[in-house]
């Protein structure tokens, strides 16, 4: 590969690239099917160029405009940030062909620029340096996703939206208030300088219990999680998706890289780590149990999205003694999460589009008519079930090993106990799919980029199955989790 | 260069491949669906010869992959793996000649012999995994792929039968997770190994090793329908027959046996295990199992019930001859993993004979309907002579080994057993033999198909006058080369330090 | 020249009514029954002895002919060519009495123990598909009592084979003589050999459906039920057991074989119920008496016998001699057996 490719500015695509273009398809919504496409694959390749400068050069920081820290703007990129980043990638690619197929001209009209301006801020989130731009970004991000959730207008997605929102809100100004503590306590933002400074004092630890419970709210952990389903069943197909799939992820990762380098020995001395685990283990267990509860698949899709988040936060209690697995396992299941949800949600609203229903007891032989939709439903429900070989399998066999290594059965038990509920939630869909409905429902034709969409998520989720060897190493580029074997 | 490493793959691509391109099929391509499933079956069949052959000159076939940090994927050959690779190559082809028959003009081929394909490769993938955590993938692969031919019919009474195999497959494999990752932690390899690869670990890591052995049997024991772990099998009697035939006698319970022996054999090493006192429970839990299914089946009506409780019992044969502990018991169970399913995959080609031919599913309808499909029946016979033991069927070498094991492991019950088990056995098959031969036919068949002079059709015939053949002939020649027995002696040869 | 003709003719013996035992095959033959037999009488025109070693055959097997079991042999070939003249050319069961007839063949000519197994399990199950199939409702009730003997006396026989693999590794006839009288399980293999044997005769306490079956079956059933199975079971035991020189039995099996099929043919005649031969509490005193004398040598038991008078029933002969007939095989096996067991 030429070196002019190589040394672009990847960090400064990646952000100015989809909100340039999110201005086009808004000021041309003629032309927003075909500007939000085109960014997406450029999104792709940019990530690419990214990961290939990363394992040139390891370590990527770009001062914006020449400013370092702590005046200026910092980009910052690790082995974390780029895996999230080719989560987004991957996911927004797959979602705006699906959306090219699935929004008719009004709502493509709003939701073309609402998402690229989401995808700018994703990225601009992942590559944030300093807390106060990772405020503003995920405020960013949490506006997008409001807008979009209540893209449809109906009622029930309003209301949605609404509780939604004021979630958000509330959350963000915590957040906020927990930045403006930490600024005031330590004189900066930018988390390195930051990492040097911080000590066990109150304020840290107003900060840090500020700080967290915004990102809990945000990440829908339970029992913070009561607006999630709601807001994610009541969303269009994609929106949904990209909800599940990479906002959630958005608030996780803030929280993972405060704790990585600011919160951990504050938060372990506290036993905040323990609470954390203990409300991932509830939020597993109660989510899986409400999905499978539900009647109507995107609402199912939804609960499994709760579920599947409590995974991340078992992690905390583990993290102490190893930490470098621990967190690595952590990432590889928020990636397999990500391309896993993505794909289901697709997949329910191919369903949804097909039947013109969700209901799961009338899927009426979906196996046979919708083969491909069914095809990438199934292949998702293996990763989030986490058997092998998914990257959910990967990402669960390496908590499953840690949890075992210290000795903390409850930990694994409830691993494997999630497990086997959303064995059982997937496999309601799809026994049902098997058989024919009572009364026959007229059916709407899918288009194929559509299940196709679904099916390339699903396959990119088993097949991360495969990639632990190759991934596991890029994620260790600037070693966000600390040193080799080595915990704080 | 050496493409030694390369056949492993190789052979699992060659059913994967014909089922993926089968998954792209339309319904009405029959003779390329055809082509591609009887050209993997013969392919995979030739590769099998190659690597028999090659395995028993000393070649070393191994293909290892990066998987996690520090485990890999290993696909290995080796005797024990060629043991049951060889038997599901065989038994696949039969099958799917017969599958072809059984389904000419029902819907969802394509699917339905996608699915088979992907089965089979999970089959083969557990044969092949030459560590524990490879043979996990492939174990719960063959879980996902089995379950879409379990439901294969839609009816509401499948569908429940799908939820009922998942609940207790899943639920096992949860399991075997769990022994996997908790002795990996302990070990930190998780390699088959002749003889095991626990003799380091110190007299305290004991009791967790007795943990972690309950854990992985009870994992596997789903699979091999160990009581009290059974109940999915009878369920899993609505699948159409040559699933049935499959699941019973290749894939789905063979897989759990087959894990149950790589656990023993190649994890725990027979002799430390046996030091841990962990097989006197296995080997009463067998018994019982064995008297269980033959129990059971003594009180079943329907034909493919009955079959499937009898796979019960006579799956845990296998397990018996593992736990016995001793050579020859150990070639009793190995060479029963094979001769089980000879046996047996012919009585289930004959219960779907029967079903498509005459409408027949139940025993008490079977009146005389040795007039009707003599060869049929005649198959039908040989099988059931294979079960209860009757020499020279292939169902006599079993019993003799185990028979043979058990009284040099100084384990004399095990005799009472066999006896009590071949006594049930004949209790509840040659009544249907009776009826079969020598009643009465009624005036009319509750659904027959005319298939001109033949008894039925071609394509469904052959099968089962085969693999009865086979089940004769192993039975008879068990003492040539390449036979399951010596095979299965060259396999035990391994397992045991001293000959 | 000739061996090579001999070792035809001893696959043949069994493999050709195996081969015929076939419908498609059987059914385009004339004379198929008899043309069944036609290798065994070649082997008996054969002249001098021949062995054909066959081990790769089931775990170790054989056939062979010399002077004694040409006797044996030429009796039971008598036996089956009156049946099968007897049976009417139309019957059904050719299948049946071919399996039958190669069972019974092969168990006379078997060298091991396995072999002699395998044949007498195929003839035992043809058997009782011979009984079964005349239909009434009589012989199928003879027909499953037969069964479950049969069962019990293979699983005896079974039991017995796996001590014997399991102490002398060579099953051939001479060799399982030898060893198991002082291998570890002798008793133990004794009793279950000659429980097995004993059922698979029709012995006592089972021989009640041998009386009843000659009354349901065809004239040319009760001719074989009557010779063969009495025969077989005492060749086995005679092979199996340490007893004493077999040449002194086997021409007195062939007597025996002819002796009984006489006999078959006259009950299943005379169309009439058959008392009981003896009451089981007689034996049992018998037995109890002989226990007391167990110190002496021999065959003290005859003097008890003689002490024991049942009523004559002259008008019943052939039930009485064939009552008689049983009580007697079953005081001189056991007697046998017991002095070997007191030796």
């Amino acid at each position: 590969m030429a070196a002019p490719f190589i040394d672009l500015p990847w960090g400064i695509i990646l952000i100015l690239l989809p909100l340039a273009a999110a201005m086009a398809a808004f000021l041309w919504p003629s032309m927003a099917k075909a500007v939000g496409l085109v960014t997406a694959v450029a999104v792709v390749v940019a990530v690419v160029g990214l990961g290939w400068q990363l394992l040139d050069h390891g370590l990527y920081r770009h001062a914006i405009g020449g400013w370092g820290a702590p005046l200026g703007i910092e980009l910052y990129a690790d082995g974390l940030s780029l895996l999230m980043l080719m989560a987004t990638a991957l996911v927004g690619f797959a979602v705006s062909l699906y959306a090219a197929a699935y929004f008719k001209a009004e709502d493509a009209a709003r939701f073309w620029p609402l998402w690229l301006v989401l995808l700018g801020a994703l990225n601009a989130l992942f590559l944030a340096a300093d807390i106060f731009n990772l405020y503003v970004t995920l405020e960013l991000v949490g506006l997008a996703a409001v807008a979009l959730a209540a893209l449809t207008g109906s009622a029930t997605a309003l209301g949605a939206a609404m509780r939604y929102l004021l979630a958000n809100l509330l959350a963000s100004l915590a957040y906020l208030l927990g930045v403006a503590l930490l600024y005031h306590g330590f004189g900066s933002v930018d988390i390195a300088i930051l990492a040097t400074r911080i000590a066990p004092a109150p304020v840290a630890f107003a900060a840090l219990g500020l700080i967290t419970t915004a990102l809990l709210l945000k990440t829908a952990l339970f029992p913070l999680h009561f607006w999630l389903p709601p807001a994610h069943a009541s969303a269009p197909a994609p929106v949904s998706a990209l909800l599940s799939a990479l906002v959630v992820k958005a608030s996780f990762y803030i929280l993972l890289r405060l704790w990585l380098e600011l919160f951990a020995p504050l938060g372990a001395g506290a036993g905040i780590d323990a609470l954390l685990g203990l409300l991932g283990a509830a939020a597993v267990l109660w989510g899986s149990v409400q999905a499978l509860r539900q009647s109507r698949l995107k609402l199912l899709v939804a609960y499994s999205t709760v579920a599947q988040i409590g995974y991340l936060f078992l992690a905390f209690p583990l993290a102490l003694a190893s930490s470098v697995a621990v967190w690595s396992a952590v990432a590889y299941l928020a990636l397999a999460h990500a391309l896993a949800k993505a794909a289901m949600f697709l997949a329910a609203g191919n369903l949804l589009r097909f039947g013109g229903h969700d209901r799961i007891a009338d899927l009426d032989r979906a196996v046979q008519r919708l083969p491909l939709t069914t095809a990438a439903f199934a292949l998702a429900g293996v990763s989030i079930m986490g058997l092998p070989p998914s990257g959910g399998f990967v990402g669960k066999w390496l908590l499953l090993e840690a949890a075992l290594t210290q000795g903390r059965w409850g930990l694994a038990l409830v691993m494997i106990l999630g497990g086997l509920l959303a064995a059982a939630y997937v496999f309601k869909v799809l026994g049902y799919a098997f058989t024919p409905a009572a009364v026959a429902h007229k059916s709407t034709a899918v288009p194929a980029s559509m299940e196709w969409a679904a099916l390339l998520l699903a396959l990119a989720a088993i097949l991360l199955g495969f990639m632990a060897p190759l991934l596991l190493p890029l994620l260790g580029i600037g070693e966000p989790f600390g040193a080799n074997g080595a915990g704080p | 260069m050496n493409w030694d490493g390369w056949i492993p793959p190789l052979l699992l691509a060659s059913s994967l491949l014909p089922g993926l391109i089968i998954f792209t099929l339309a319904e009405e391509q029959v003779r390329l669906r055809t082509l591609l499933n009887l050209g993997g079956a013969l392919v995979k069949l030739a590769l099998v010869g190659w690597m028999l052959w090659g395995v028993y000159h000393g070649h070393h076939y191994e293909m290892r992959l990066a998987l996690l940090p520090n485990l890999e994927l290993v696909l290995r050959a080796d005797p024990l793996a060629l043991l049951f690779i060889t038997l599901s190559a065989v038994l696949w082809l039969v099958t799917t000649v017969y599958a072809i028959g059984y389904l000419e003009g029902s819907p969802h081929r394509s699917r339905f012999f996608g699915f088979f394909s992907l089965c089979v490769t999970a089959t083969v993938g557990v044969a092949l995994a030459g560590n524990l955590i490879t043979f996990l993938i492939f174990y719960e692969l063959l879980t996902l792929a089995t379950y879409p031919l379990i439901v294969h019919r839609g009816t509401e009474a499948a569908r429940r039968a799908g939820q009922s195999y998942l609940a207790y497959t899943l639920g096992g494999g949860a399991l075997l997770l769990l022994g996997t990752v908790w002795l990996y932690t302990l070990t930190g390899t998780l390699e088959f190994t002749p003889q095991g690869i626990l003799d380091n670990l110190g007299a305290e890591h004991h009791p967790t090793l007795i943990m972690i052995f309950i854990l992985l049997i009870a994992g596997l024991g789903v699979k091999a329908a160990l009581v009290p772990l059974h109940g999915w099998l009878p369920q899993a009697m609505v699948a159409p027959a040559p699933v049935s035939a499959l699941l019973h006698a290749v894939a789905v319970v063979k897989a759990g046996a087959f894990g149950i022996m790589r656990v023993v054999y190649d994890i725990f090493g027979i002799e430390f295990a046996a030091g841990l006192g962990v097989l006197r429970p296995l080997a009463w839990l067998a018994a019982v199992t064995v008297f269980y299914g033959s129990l059971r089946a003594l009180f079943q009506d329907d034909l493919k019930r009955r079959l499937a409780f009898s796979t019960i019992s006579q799956v845990a044969y296998i397990i018996l001859g593992v736990a016995i502990v001793g050579p020859l018991a150990t070639i009793g169970g190995l060479v029963h993993l094979v001769h089980q399913g000879l046996m047996k995959i012919t009585l289930f080609f004959c219960a779907g004979n029967l079903a498509e031919t005459l409408g027949i599913h139940k025993v008490s309808e079977m009146d005389g309907v040795g007039r009707r499909m003599p060869w049929t029946m005649a198959a039908f016979t040989v099988g059931v002579f294979g079960m209860i033991g009757a020499p020279p069927v292939a169902g006599f070498i079993s019993k003799w080994y185990l028979g043979l094991g058990a009284l040099e492991a100084d384990q004399g019950w095990v005799l009472v057993v066999l006896a009590g088990s071949s006594l049930l056995n004949a209790a509840y098959f040659l009544p249907i033999l009776h009826r079969a031969w020598f009643r009465q036919p009624p005036e009319s068949w509750p659904k027959e198909r005319s298939f001109g002079r033949q008894e039925t059709a071609w394509m469904l015939l052959l099968p089962p006058l085969l693999t009865a053949a086979m089940a004769l002939a192993v039975g008879l020649l068990a003492t040539l080369p390449f036979s399951p027995l010596e095979w299965a002696r060259l396999v035990a040869q391994r397992e045991f330090s001293q000959p | 020249m000739n061996t090579t003709l001999q070792t035809l003719a001893l696959w043949l013996t069994v493999v050709w009514p195996l081969l015929l035992a076939i419908p498609t095959l059987h059914s385009r033959l004339p004379w198929p029954r008899h043309l069944a037999l036609a290798p065994a009488l070649l082997l008996l025109l054969l002249p001098g002895d021949a062995t054909l070693a066959l081990p790769w055959l089931l775990l170790g097997s054989g056939f062979a002919i010399d002077g004694e079991i040409r006797w044996l042999l030429a009796m039971a070939v008598a036996l089956w060519l009156m049946a099968a003249t007897l049976t009417k050319p139309s019957a059904r069961g050719t299948t049946l009495f071919m399996l039958t007839l190669a069972g019974n063949l092969g168990a006379i000519l078997a060298t091991t123990l396995t072999g002699f197994f395998s044949f007498t399990t195929l003839m035992g199950y043809g058997f009782y598909g011979l009984l079964i199939q005349g239909g009434n409702a009589a012989s199928r009730r003879v027909g499953h009592r037969y069964l479950l003997i049969l069962i019990v006396a293979d699983l005896l026989l079974f039991e017995a084979l796996l001590l014997a693999a399991a102490t002398s590794g060579d099953l051939r006839y001479e060799t399982v003589r030898q060893t198991m009288a002082e291998g570890p399980f002798a008793q133990l293999y004794l009793w279950m050999a000659l429980a097995g044997f004993l059922l698979k005769i029709g012995l006592w306490p089972a021989h009640r459906w041998l009386l009843a079956a000659f009354r349901s079956t065809p004239t040319a059933t009760a001719l074989l039920l009557g010779g063969v199975p009495v025969a077989m079971g005492l060749l086995g035991a005679v092979r199996w057991l340490p007893l004493g020189e077999h040449a002194l039995y086997l021409p007195g099996i062939a007597l025996l074989t002819l002796g009984g099929a006489i006999l078959g043919v006259a009950l299943q005649r005379r169309q009439e119920s058959v008392p009981p031969p003896a009451a089981v509490w007689r034996r049992l005193e018998l037995l109890r008496q002989w226990a007391e004398n167990r110190g002496q040598t021999g065959l003290s038991w005859l003097a008890a016998l003689k002490q024991y008078k049942p009523p004559l029933p002259w008008p019943k002969l052939p039930g009485f001699v064939a009552g008689w007939g049983i009580n007697i095989t079953l005081f001189v096996l056991l007697g046998l057996a017991l002095a070997w067991l007191a030796g």
